[in-house]
């Protein structure tokens, strides 16, 4: 097989799968609205998922808001504007740094347990068993983790911006010596409603459900054998994490273009 | 239709008729109870027979989506029926004009080596797997043209034990054996414990009833996973290998309970297993598979007694035979000697 070959193969390859996999969240999609029956099912699933990832998600946030205060500073003294610091902080995270952020650490912590636990109830016939019990998994399964996943996700980088802002405000007023007050107010007259907090909100929306889609699928996908597992786990943090950033820069183009 | 139970005053006051059938709650939940737990002169209850699908009487205490055809009970015809059915993976043929009937009430036995598509058999009963050609059978339905809700709501009244058991990991053993009362009925919380306690009972494992599926061993989560097939007093299970791996005190248990689960539940049993001893001590009519056909059949009796190589090659588990033992390869020696050699 030569190179050219080789290379149609990869690409109709990725093709189907990204059929498939378009297919399979139709389904889910479709398997969601069974879920006004057993909403239980999706708390369930918010309190795992969101529990899995809230303590990464606030050090996290701690620390990328140290940091932020730290480089921050140091750049706006030059200019004589630390007054600014909140303000830089504060719309970092609300625009970029929180929706981002936590997409990658749930791509980490969330996204990889929820298709390794998939992927291994397919291994182990549980998947199988629910269906000739006549319970469709993707109503039972997968469509509340992947919902759970989809509400998740945004109160995760809220979380994420507001530890963010606390660790910025610690670093910047309490080591550097900012004035408190005009932290606060110069974050309150900078950061908008619409443009930055809502705008940080559905990206942390798209996130959620392009991490939970990919994550929910390829544990669903994966091959029934330990391999196939690992494997799934490995692709679901590599697919996502590229897809959240890539996203990212094409939601955050659309977005300055509206302004 | 269901006469058991005492009929007091009382009860008789709370009946309800319903399409021209006199019912009562506590009557359907006591026969339930007793067909389960195998009382003299219970009769057999099968709950879907009596709510879902007559219609109405399913909205309190059963779930009824979707529509379809409703299958109805037909003692005479066989239960399961495989017409000309050829199934592919890819390049290779499992089967080829598949024909085989799988009797009412009786236990029958489906045997062959591994890799012949045994299991992928069971999968073709249960609707999971199409076939490329033919029909598939059960209780007068056409499993691969049945629609999603119709394939499902036959799927209740069939039972599945897989090789794994397949017990749902984060589940206690009890809430194993729940999940499908929960998911498919409303019976008060009062009611699934019993239900549940009695199928356990039944696999002796209610004294592990709060035990998770890890800390069982292999032949008591098969058990357990029994307990859950069973639990919606299925019509048909069907037992993927279920003697593989155990020990021999669990693999006499499992057979005694098959055979006591058929007859005093009145199901019919579907086995897959290439066990030749125990399939002959328990079966009622064996199938041997093999190259994508029916190889031979019959009673144990006649399975054993059978002229055939190939039957006679696998009841004595004979290396030579038929059936190659080697997988087709260069000749040995040239092998050996390798290229150059």
């Amino acid at each position: 097989m030569n190179q050219i070959q080789r290379l149609g193969r990869a690409t109709i390859d990725t093709l189907e799968r990204l059929g498939r996999a378009t297919l399979f969240l139709l389904r889910v999609l479709r398997a969601t609205r069974t879920l006004t029956g057993r909403f239980r099912l999706v708390v369930q699933q918010v309190y795992s998922v969101g529990v899995m990832t809230l303590v990464i998600v606030l050090v996290s946030g701690l620390f990328v808001g140290f940091v932020l205060g730290l480089q921050g500073y140091n750049t706006l003294v030059r200019y004589g504007a630390e007054s600014s610091l909140g303000l830089l902080v504060a719309l970092s995270l609300t625009r970029e740094l929180g929706p981002v952020v936590t997409a990658l650490l749930f791509a980490g912590r969330a996204g990889s347990a929820l298709a390794a636990e998939i992927g291994l109830m397919k291994t182990t016939e549980q998947l199988a068993g629910m269906e000739m019990m006549a319970v469709d998994p993707m109503e039972r399964i997968v469509a509340p983790r992947f919902v759970a996943g989809v509400i998740a996700m945004p109160l995760l980088a809220a979380i994420f911006s507001v530890v963010g802002v606390f660790g910025g405000y610690l670093v910047g007023v309490g080591l550097m010596g900012v004035d408190g007050g005009l932290f606060w107010s110069q974050m309150r007259s900078g950061v908008g409603i619409y443009n930055d907090v809502l705008g940080g909100v559905v990206k942390s929306v798209v996130f959620g459900v392009i991490v939970t889609w990919i994550a929910v699928f390829e544990g669903y996908d994966a091959q029934p054998t330990a391999e196939g597992v690992g494997r799934a786990t490995t692709r679901t943090v590599v697919t996502s994490s590229l897809a959240v950033l890539g996203l990212d820069f094409i939601m955050t183009a659309l977005m300055m273009r509206g302004l | 239709m269901i006469r058991v139970g005492a009929n007091t005053d009382k009860q008789r006051e709370t009946r309800s008729v319903v399409h021209g059938t006199v019912y009562h709650q506590q009557e359907i939940l006591i026969a339930a109870a007793s067909s389960a737990i195998g009382v003299p002169g219970a009769r057999r209850v099968d709950p879907y027979a009596v709510l879902p699908y007559n219609g109405p009487p399913c909205k309190k205490y059963m779930t009824c989506k979707g529509k379809g055809p409703v299958p109805v009970l037909e003692p005479k015809k066989p239960l399961v029926e495989i017409r000309n059915v050829s199934f592919h993976r890819g390049e290779r043929t499992i089967f080829e004009d598949l024909n085989l009937t799988i009797a009412r009430g009786k236990i029958t036995t489906i045997m062959g080596g591994s890799g012949i598509g045994k299991t992928t058999l069971l999968n073709l009963i249960g609707g999971r797997l199409a076939p490329d050609r033919g029909n598939v059978i059960v209780e007068g339905l056409d499993v691969v043209t049945l629609r999603r809700h119709a394939l499902y709501r036959l799927r209740r009244r069939m039972g599945m034990l897989f090789q794994s058991g397949a017990l749902f990991t984060d589940l206690s053993v009890f809430e194993n054996v729940a999940f499908p009362l929960r998911e498919h009925t409303a019976l008060p919380e009062r009611m699934i414990r019993l239900l549940v306690l009695m199928k356990l009972e039944l696999v002796g494992l209610r004294g592990a009833r709060e035990l998770l599926p890890n800390e069982l061993s292999g032949g008591m989560a098969r058990r357990a996973a029994l307990a859950r097939a069973i639990v919606l007093d299925p019509i048909v299970v069907m037992y993927d290998e279920p003697f593989a791996g155990l020990d021999p005190i669990s693999m006499g248990v499992i057979v005694r309970l098959i055979r006591d689960l058929n007859d005093t539940l009145g199901m019919t049993s579907i086995i897959v297993t290439h066990d030749v001893a125990e399939a002959c001590s328990i079966s009622d009519y064996m199938y041997l598979l093999g190259d994508g056909h029916v190889l031979s059949e019959g009673t144990p009796e006649d399975i054993r007694k059978s002229d055939m190589p190939s039957v006679r090659q696998f009841v004595g588990g004979l290396p030579d035979g038929p059936v190659s033992y080697h997988y087709p390869a260069a000749d040995y020696f040239e092998d050996l000697r390798g290229p150059g050699g």
